[in-house]
């Protein structure tokens, strides 16, 4: 309930009944006097020509006989009416007779009568003139008026008052009622309207059915949004619960990569597990976190472009003093409805999964005894250098009396001097050059950006030059072994195969073996086959 | 009683039926004739003079003949006359006229005095006074 003061309707109603009263009673009370002012001036006239009739006889008497007396009479009499405000008597014979209150009033309209002889036929012989009281005429017209303004008023105010009596206890006080109980109901409870006592069949009576219904209606919606509202609470503190305690970083990124949501395990992440996710937001993430930060960027273009969501493998900046650390996000593209785009994305760690992979390609990648490539790792690296200029020189090796040494002394043995030719070979080519172990004593070894043959002579010579020094298996015994190299150089056909290039070399390699073996053949650009024998000093 | 009844009646209305009515004055009144208004004003009070100035004195009878002359001047009746006579004697400023007893008396007073009018019976007029009007 408000404290303002409370404007009843009922109130309302009972003063503009009471105002239009008013006015009704106003007017017809003007209309009332004026009807009875006429009125009562055609009244006074009728009873002033009685008043005529009555004195005629004698009028006339008097004014045939000039006598005077008869006619002052006359004239009192006259004047003892109170409608009658001034008489006159004239007779042909000079008789003129005069009788008058002494009041103050408006003129009015003369009635004169002339007198006939009381003989003889209708000879005029006098006439009898009277005035009428317009005061009385008008006191009268409003007595009446005044008397009629009363009973209208009575009669009006009774009206008025019966109706604001019925409008009150069978309007006011039943809708005040209703509104209270409503007032006392909380919405959706159990609570209803009491069906109204001699109000079930009117406009009331439907008016609490249907605030019923409303209420019904009302408690149903209550109760399915409640329970509507408990699955979200649940569903979301479920998420929440997820998003805080997941082991994945999530978080949001406007159009030029600033965080605006990150949740707690972000930080952790990305290796910076002293930064709350309030002082994360803001920060421009690809800088902060990665090691490459343009990955990000890039990874951001692509997710822009696309429907879908998109995923990287990412290098953080902060390693906590570790080995490099990784991690793998996921990144898709946020459209709201004004139009501006973010991205959503999660990363978690990847380190040790990075590290496995690194080891298993790294064993798959080298040779396990001498830690050089694999022939795999080989090829597919020179697959890779096929295409570029200059074209890679291709040095085929093999081990010549390896055979011997291992037969003499041991699979050991043979294994330590593989090892230590691994060494040598090392030694005598650029960090930049490509070596592998294709198998059993046969390698390969790939120039890199090898532009003049005479290099590329001058590292195979050095290569021979290594190998057939002897190598020292215990303290009393040493071997010493020879090597044969086929060289394809750039004079070679470019658009040769990898296939036609082994092929090539090979040929050029037992071209060395058949004409003595400790030396290297080069293919030239004509196709054939020059070799240089190296003398062994020994 | 049919014969009774018309000689009652006869003996009703027989004189004043028949009668004609003569207003007299002094014979040497030489106002000739007058009219019938202004014997009736004579009469009534409302003028005290002949039409030639002199002074006029009315006789009355006291005679049936009184109604009839009445009757036949103001076409009214003689009670009205009364009444009229009456109003005015109770102003006290006039009084009607003298009643005489019968035409004998009326005659003779006439001829007695020069201003006097009166009416008589036709029939008894003579030669010692003046009519002035004929009334039938």
């Amino acid at each position: 309930m408000s404290s303002t003061k409370k404007h009843y309707l009922y109130r309302k109603l009972a003063k503009s009944v009471f105002w239009v009263a008013l006015l009704f009673s106003a007017i017809t009370s003007v209309l009332f006097f004026i009807t009875e002012l006429d009125r009562s001036s055609e009244k006074t006239v009728i009873m002033l020509n009685q008043l005529l009739d009555t004195v005629e006889s004698t009028a006339a008497i008097a004014a045939y006989s000039n006598n005077s007396a008869i006619g002052e009479d006359v004239l009192k009499g006259l004047l003892r009416n109170d409608i009658v405000h001034e008489a006159r008597l004239s007779n042909t014979q000079g008789l003129q007779l005069t009788n008058a209150r002494n009041t103050e009033v408006p003129k009015q309209a003369e009635i004169v009568r002339a007198l006939a002889s009381p003989f003889g036929d209708a000879e005029v012989i006098g006439h009898l003139t009277v005035i009428p009281e317009a005061q009385y005429t008008l006191l009268e017209a409003r007595h009446s008026a005044l008397f009629g303004a009363l009973n209208s008023s009575v009669l009006i105010g009774l009206t008025a008052l019966i109706v604001l009596l019925m409008v009150r206890s069978s309007l006011s006080r039943p809708i005040m009622k209703v509104s209270d109980t409503l007032h006392a109901i909380t919405a959706g409870e159990q609570e209803r309207l009491e069906p109204l006592a001699h109000h079930q069949d009117d406009e009331l009576g439907q008016l609490v059915e249907d605030i019923n219904g409303l209420l019904n209606t009302l408690q149903e919606k209550f109760k399915a949004e409640r329970s509507l509202r408990k699955e979200i609470e649940m569903i979301e503190r479920q998420l929440r619960n997820l998003f805080d305690t997941t082991s994945a970083g999530i978080f949001l990124l406007d159009e030029a990569g600033r965080l605006l949501t990150a949740n707690p395990t972000l930080s952790k992440v990305i290796r910076l597990p002293d930064l709350s996710p309030e002082d994360l937001l803001g920060q421009d993430f690809p800088e902060l976190a990665f090691a490459e930060p343009e990955h990000l960027r890039e990874l951001m273009r692509i997710a822009a472009g696309r429907n879908q969501s998109v995923a990287q493998d990412l290098r953080l900046k902060n390693s906590g003093g570790a080995f490099n650390t990784w991690v793998h996000c996921l990144l898709s593209r946020q459209t709201a409805t004004s139009g501006s785009v973010s991205f959503e994305g999660v990363v978690y760690d990847i380190t040790d999964r990075i590290a496995a992979e690194i080891s298993t390609r790294h064993e798959a990648d080298h040779d396990s005894l001498t830690g050089l490539f694999s022939r795999q790792a080989a090829e597919r690296q020179l697959i890779n250098l096929i295409n570029t200029q200059p074209a890679p020189v291709l040095l085929l090796l093999d081990l010549d009396y390896f055979k011997q040494v291992n037969d003499t002394y041991g699979h050991d043995a043979g294994d330590r001097v593989l090892i230590e030719v691994a060494a040598r070979f090392k030694n005598c080519v650029r960090t930049s050059d490509i070596i592998a172990r294709l198998g059993g004593d046969e390698f390969l070894i790939v120039l890199v950006n090898c532009g003049f043959p005479e290099i590329a002579r001058e590292i195979a010579r050095g290569i021979v030059a290594s190998v057939s020094k002897p190598i020292q298996l215990s303290s009393t015994v040493s071997v010493q072994l020879g090597v044969s190299i086929g060289i394809t150089t750039e004079e070679a056909d470019l658009k040769q195969t990898l296939e036609e290039l082994y092929k090539a070399a090979d040929q050029a390699m037992y071209e060395v073996k058949r004409q003595g073996r400790n030396g290297f053949a080069m293919v030239m650009a004509d196709g054939t086959i020059e070799v240089e024998q190296i003398a062994i000093d020994g | 009683m049919r014969h009774f009844l018309i000689t009652l009646l006869l003996v009703l209305f027989m004189p004043s039926a028949q009668a004609e009515l003569a207003v007299i004055a002094h014979i040497k009144n030489n106002i000739g004739v007058l009219s019938a208004k202004q014997v009736q004003d004579i009469f009534m009070g409302r003028t005290r003079n002949f039409p030639n100035g002199r002074f006029a004195l009315p006789i009355d009878q006291s005679s049936p003949l009184r109604a009839e002359f009445y009757q036949k001047l103001t076409g009214r009746p003689v009670e009205q006359v009364n009444a009229y006579w009456a109003r005015i004697m109770f102003t006290g400023q006039a009084s009607p006229p003298q009643q005489l007893p019968d035409d004998e008396a009326v005659l003779q007073t006439v001829r007695e005095n020069e201003g006097a009018i009166g009416y008589i019976n036709q029939i008894r007029v003579d030669k010692t006074v003046r009519v002035l009007l004929l009334i039938n």
